[in-house]
């Protein structure tokens, strides 16, 4: 601070200086293009630094950003791996066993469930020409919504409701090895008959239960 | 002039002085306002993969880490009020015991844990206390997601982070290596095929209250060991107690057993590659013999002499070993060697148990006659799944191995057995399923064979046998017409119901094919065309069912009449 009194002490000793100077105008002239290109030098100064400084700002504003993202980058990567643990640890093989076990009830397919070649399976189905008089089997599926008024093994079954879409998985070649083919045990036929009340059912659900039943029939 | 210098000077120094000063204040300012809450939000996240993950051949996730911290407390250092501190740390962690936060708080010591392997979130609210005697460790926390699955193979950490059994120590190295920390450890391991295994293995356990079991299913051209079992299990997230547990203790790699019959297969294929049993039809008599003060005679007694196959599928103890005996000691001992049965079991595990053999001046007759038929020699189940291997892949003996090997990659092996041999040997192995003792086991559709074996369990004072408790086994392959997995079952002391390895291992190993087999692509055929050629035995054994005689199968399969007055 004292440093400072003493220059600007010397400031004010150098403007009467140069009062006193003022009948010297070389010296005059040449003092004044001194302190020109020392205002030039400090302006010039000040807006080099103040240029760096915004500068090496935004670089420090855009590296925070960087950074910031690559927390948050880090911090969703941690969040994906914690949900997909713990979906892992839901899904664990002992854990689908006891579910199998207690509610399931599904067993591996057997060996009389593959099908040698596709002509094994295509004798599954109706023969094509047969299947135009397919249609008073709607009928049946329909009526089926009375189940008192059919014996019920004629009830269509939800398991061979199925079938269609399942048999073409039940090749026995190629064998996927990533898949485990299992199937479910065919339940009682009084204990899943498709009881639905008649007004409710849509006409593509009608249509859907027609050609299940007769496909599952077949398969019977 | 120099003057007017000086003063030029000054002002510039002021000026910078200046500038500097403001340029400080800037930031400061800058810093309190905008910079402070981005940096506290969170805490800097580091890799949480400490350790690599280990996954089984399909991917599937075994063993994972994840960030966690310890909590630990340095007493000395601790500035505001304790009581008030032990307050705040019982609300963060109410899963700790109070008395054992308020002891690490007050001991009198520099440095004690509070507790390991607490949550990010309870790490961030310990920081926000901002209590200088609190430090917290980053540290990982290993995850199993299968729990107890494997628990033996994949092994476990410890407290400090460290493996501490199975893969987990065996490969320390490699898990930490942080070159490969982004690169999965793959297992041969499937983990549909272990749940099989394990859980056919631990059903059987419970219904017949078994001490333990074990199990391996092995790949035998490769050796991978696609599952291994040792029951009871431990769970590997929490596995607690000391290591000598016996829920710690591999049965399947560490625990030698002698597994009784199971060994006929190999002194059968042995006589035939030595040359000492050049016929088939060679008829061995099977009245029971006397070495020194041994009696050896049969558990299924048929009266009449018997041929090669049927020394095999009736379970011959005495033909067995007058084989053994015109085989000799040496070579005995010859094969047994290469079939890794001298040695400690195979595989990258540390946990491997060294075999039970004679010692060499007490490898005298009675050693020969009884290790022809499975006695006076202990060895693991990977031992008997890696030998069995060998038996029916055409001869070749491969080690086990514990991880996956690259498709169409193979691996180098010995030749201890013909292709002949293990020709004859896989149809011998069907006949003993379709005909023998391991009927339970036949698998419908799948080929299988195998061989029984029951053996009474040594008594605890390590002299003698004791003769109501038996280790079951079942060893056997599929499908035998071109095997290509070998399963092991074994069920240590079973006490309810029957204890004969046909009862007891016979059906797991059944049910365990039936399971495995869709996984594993293996497509069953029950037409009978795919049944192993055993031509060469025709008329050296009486089939239970002509009808499911193989020979009879493949005739009718072919299209061929059967064959009139072949077979006894």
């Amino acid at each position: 601070m004292a440093g400072m009194m003493r220059a600007s002490a010397d400031q004010r000793g150098w403007g009467a200086d140069q009062r006193g100077w003022g009948n010297e105008a070389p010296a005059k002239s040449a003092g004044r293009r001194t302190w020109a290109a020392t205002a030039w030098l400090v302006a010039g100064t000040i807006a080099v630094a103040v240029t760096s400084y915004s500068l090496s700002l935004k670089v420090a504003a855009e590296r925070r950003d960087v950074e910031k993202l690559a927390r948050q980058n880090a911090s969703l990567q941690s969040d994906l791996k914690a949900l997909d643990a713990e979906l892992r640890v839901r899904m664990r093989m002992p854990q689908l066993q006891r579910w199998n076990d207690s509610v399931l009830g599904m067993v591996p397919i057997s060996a009389t469930q593959y099908l040698a070649n596709p002509v094994q399976l295509a004798a599954y189905g109706d023969p094509i020409e047969q299947a135009a008089p397919a249609v008073p089997h709607a009928q049946l599926a329909v009526r089926d919504l009375a189940p008192a008024a059919h014996p019920p093994a004629q009830q269509p079954l939800l398991v061979s409701a199925q079938a269609p879409a399942r048999a073409p998985a039940m090749r026995p070649e190629p064998a996927p090895a990533a898949i485990e083919r299992v199937s479910m045990e065919r339940p009682s036929v009084a204990s899943v008959g498709i009881q639905r009340p008649a007004a409710d059912a849509p006409q593509d659900l009608i249509r859907e239960v027609e050609v299940n039943f007769a496909a599952g029939g077949a398969n019977q | 002039m120099a003057l007017g210098l000086a003063r030029q000077r000054l002002a510039i120094g002021i000026l910078v002085f200046i500038a500097f000063t403001g340029l400080l204040g800037f930031r400061l300012i800058e810093l309190s306002l905008f910079d402070g809450p981005v940096q506290r939000a969170r805490p800097a996240v580091a890799n949480p993969n400490i350790r690599a993950e280990i996954v089984d051949r399909n991917g599937v996730t075994l063993a994972s880490s994840f960030e966690a911290y310890a909590l630990a407390a340095r007493p000395r250092d601790i500035m505001g009020n304790k009581e008030a501190l032990i307050a705040a740390l019982i609300r963060i962690l109410p899963e700790r015991p109070p008395e054992a936060i308020r002891s690490a708080i007050y001991h009198d010591g520099k440095f004690r844990y509070i507790t390991r392997r607490i949550l990010p979130e309870q790490a961030e609210a310990i920081r926000r206390l901002g209590e200088p005697g609190l430090t917290l460790e980053r540290e990982a926390e290993r995850l199993y997601p299968h729990v107890g699955l494997a628990a033996h193979l994949v092994g476990y950490t410890g407290i400090d982070g460290r493996g501490e059994g199975g893969i987990e120590r065996a490969f320390e190295q490699r898990l930490t290596d942080p070159a490969q920390l982004e690169k999965p450890l793959a297992l041969a391991l499937d983990v549909r095929v272990q749940q099989a295994l394990e859980s056919e293995l631990k059903a059987q356990m419970d219904l017949q209250q078994a001490s333990g079991a074990a199990g391996v299913v092995m790949d035998v051209h490769s050796g991978e060991v696609l599952a291994l079992a040792s029951l009871p299990a431990f769970d590997s997230n929490r596995p607690g107690g000391l290591v000598g547990m016996p829920s710690h203790m591999n049965r399947a790699t560490l625990g030698v057993y002698e597994l009784g019959s199971t060994f006929k297969a190999f002194t059968i294929a042995m006589a035939m590659d030595t040359g000492v049993l050049p016929r088939m039809d060679e008829r061995f008599p099977t009245t029971p013999i006397a070495v020194g003060r041994q009696r050896i005679s049969d558990s299924h007694p048929k009266g009449y002499p018997l041929t090669v196959p049927e020394t095999l599928i009736y379970s011959s103890n005495v033909a067995t070993a007058k084989m053994a005996e015109r085989m000799g000691r040496q070579r005995q001992e010859a094969f047994l060697r290469q079939l890794g049965m001298m040695d400690r079991a195979p595989g990258e595990l540390l946990e491997t148990g060294r075999p039970l053999t004679p010692a060499p001046n007490n490898w005298g007759l009675a050693s020969v006659l009884t290790i022809g038929f499975g006695h006076g020699i202990a060895v693991t189940p990977l031992h008997l799944a890696t030998a069995y291997s060998a038996l029916v892949n055409g001869g070749i003996y491969r080690p086990a191995t514990f991880l996956k090997v690259p498709e169409g990659a193979e691996r180098p092996g010995r030749r201890v057995f013909q292709e002949s041999t293990s020709h004859a040997l896989n149809g011998m192995l069907r006949l003993a399923v379709l005909d023998g003792t391991g009927r339970q086991a036949d698998a419908d559709g799948y080929r299988v064979g195998g061989k029984t074996g029951t053996a009474e369990k040594v008594l605890e004072h390590g002299r003698g046998y004791d003769k109501r408790r038996n280790i079951t086994t079942f060893a056997g392959a599929f499908p035998m017409d071109n095997p290509r997995y070998v399963v092991i079952a074994m069920v240590d002391d079973p006490t309810v119901g029957s204890r004969m390895a046909g009862s007891v291992a016979g059906p797991v190993f059944k049910k365990v094919v039936n399971r495995i087999a869709p996984v594993l692509g293996v497509a069953p055929d029950t037409s009978g065309a795919s049944e192993p050629d055993i031509r060469m035995f025709e008329g050296l054994y009486k089939p239970r069912d002509p009808k499911r005689d193989p020979n009879a199968m493949r005739r009718a399969a072919a299209g061929l009449p059967p064959l009139e007055g072949g077979v006894r």
